[in-house]
């Protein structure tokens, strides 16, 4: 062999040797795992049915379905705390809402902002932990059902409605109640408020009867709330994170925010406003009013107040 | 490996004019592949580029070398070259021995300071730019053509691949506005 193919074996031999060095100054790179944390996020609005597009500024299940998935998919996250300012909203809503975060494997704790009454309290109570401000307004656990007698509305508008209906009780909401279709309404409101009981005491692990002492419809402080047993501590934000926490064995949890509002909630909002502005100023007062107590004439149980 | 092999690799950085003329008659189209693959293949183990990669980085470089010399051999006969397909991809595959180079380059640079890393940046541009000098020189031997239209050859790749860029923006624009034409 000569001198150029020594030279050539040579050449060969460094590549093949800085190669190797290569990955001996650079090792294997451990992967990096995440600091746990907390997921934050915020839920402002009625409690509703539904979700789309629209339903930016509403807590419906499918928004802490989102959410709660998101906290289940991030293996950086350990627990979750939802930031709660609602009025209420519809039974059926706040029920599914309550069966996810009652299901949900990681401890979930409720910070409870302005104001958490009614179906928000209902949503709350399965949580790990609450933590309310003391002077959050919070409580009111009762249903409401109300709806508008049209009868006198129409015939002061020269409508007549003419019904043709099966069932005796079919057209209870076309006019006034009678005495019995009054108790059957009565009936559906106790079963739903015995729910709502029954729920708030398996989720604050408290006798029934003592939730019904205070289950009266009445707001209460988060300072009285917490001394009854309705909330476990008092503070904000950061202690609820702190709970969180606790609760998930996590020391100083990083703290996460959920998407604030996204794309399509930011480009809708404004929109949907807009639209409700359009129409006062398009639609005739009377037209207005007509389909507010159409609406009205809707019979719902919900847990909100009123 | 036999010494004649061995002899035109060293030959490719110390006397690349003699060698090529050397490659395009004897056509040794096994060892320039052997030789380009394993110094793709190196390169791709230095850079640590992880399985997938490496196995497409290789794939695309039997492709590249296969249509690099289709490319120059169709500008070398164009320009009245009289030469081989064969002898070209050799020329090509032996100056792919260059890419030895760049291993002890890159560990330089991952353990020295910037000024180092400046000058191995400098010095791996200067590969590039021998390589495209080494592919002119393979051309002119290959296809027996004058230094200046064996530059033109070489050249031709990278003025195909401005062109096309150009065109591809050219196309998106038209695109586009053709979108907001129908749009509006």
């Amino acid at each position: 062999m000569g001198v150029k193919g020594l030279a050539a074996l040579l050449i060969m031999l460094v590549s093949v040797a800085a190669t190797g060095a290569v990955h001996l100054v650079f090792p294997e790179e451990e992967e990096v795992v995440p600091r746990e944390g907390v997921m934050v996020a915020n839920l402002q609005g009625a409690i509703e049915e539904g979700g789309g597009m629209f339903m930016a500024a509403a807590i419906s299940p499918q928004r802490v379905r989102e959410v709660l998935q998101q906290a289940e998919e991030d293996a950086s996250v350990g627990a979750v705390v939802l930031r709660i300012d609602s009025p209420g909203g519809s039974v059926a809503a706040s029920q599914q809402i309550s069966s996810l975060i009652k299901d949900f494997e990681k401890p979930v704790v409720i910070s409870m902002a302005d104001m958490v009454v009614s179906g928000g309290y209902y949503i709350s109570a399965p949580a790990d932990g609450i933590v309310a401000h003391p002077g959050t307004i919070t409580g009111s656990i009762g249903v409401i059902s109300t709806f508008v007698d049209l009868e006198g509305f129409l015939e002061n508008l020269g409508l007549e409605t003419d019904v043709i209906k099966s069932g005796e009780h079919k057209d209870m909401f076309s006019r006034s109640l009678t005495e019995e279709e009054r108790e059957l309404m009565q009936e559906l409101s106790d079963e739903a408020y015995n729910q709502f009981v029954e729920d708030v005491a398996r989720g604050r692990d408290l006798e029934i009867s003592r939730v019904e002492e205070f289950a009266t419809g009445e707001m209460i402080l988060g300072s009285k709330a917490e001394r009854i047993g309705l909330v476990d501590r008092l503070g904000g934000e950061e202690e609820a994170v702190e709970m969180a926490g606790e609760l998930a064995g996590i020391e100083d949890p990083a703290v996460k925010r959920y998407g604030e509002m996204g794309f399509w909630d930011m480009l809708i909002s404004p929109g949907f406003q807009a639209s409700s502005l359009l129409e006062h100023v398009v639609l005739p007062e009377e037209v207005i009013l007509m389909d507010k107590a159409k609406r009205g004439g809707e019979p719902r149980l919900r847990y909100e107040v009123r | 490996m036999n010494n004649r092999v061995l002899s035109w690799l060293t030959g490719v950085i110390s006397n690349p004019v003699t060698t090529f003329h050397e490659i395009s008659r004897e056509k040794p189209v096994g060892w320039a592949l052997a030789v380009y693959l394993a110094g793709v293949l190196l390169v791709l183990l230095a850079l640590d580029t992880g399985f997938l990669f490496a196995v497409f980085w290789l794939f695309f470089a039997v492709v590249g070398i296969v249509i690099l010399a289709g490319v120059f051999h169709l500008a070398a006969l164009l320009l009245g070259g009289r030469g081989g397909y064969t002898g070209m991809v050799c020329a090509l595959g032996f100056a792919g021995f260059l890419y030895f180079l760049i291993p002890p380059l890159y560990l330089l640079g991952v353990t020295g300071g910037i000024p180092v890393r400046l000058l191995v940046f400098a010095f791996t541009l200067l590969i590039m730019l021998w390589m495209l000098i080494l592919y002119a020189l393979g051309i002119k031997e290959n296809y027996q053509l004058t230094a200046g239209k064996s530059v033109v050859v070489a050249l031709t790749p990278l003025v195909l691949a401005g062109l096309s860029g150009v065109a591809a923006i050219l196309l998106l624009l038209v695109v586009v506005a053709f979108v907001v034409i129908l749009a509006v």
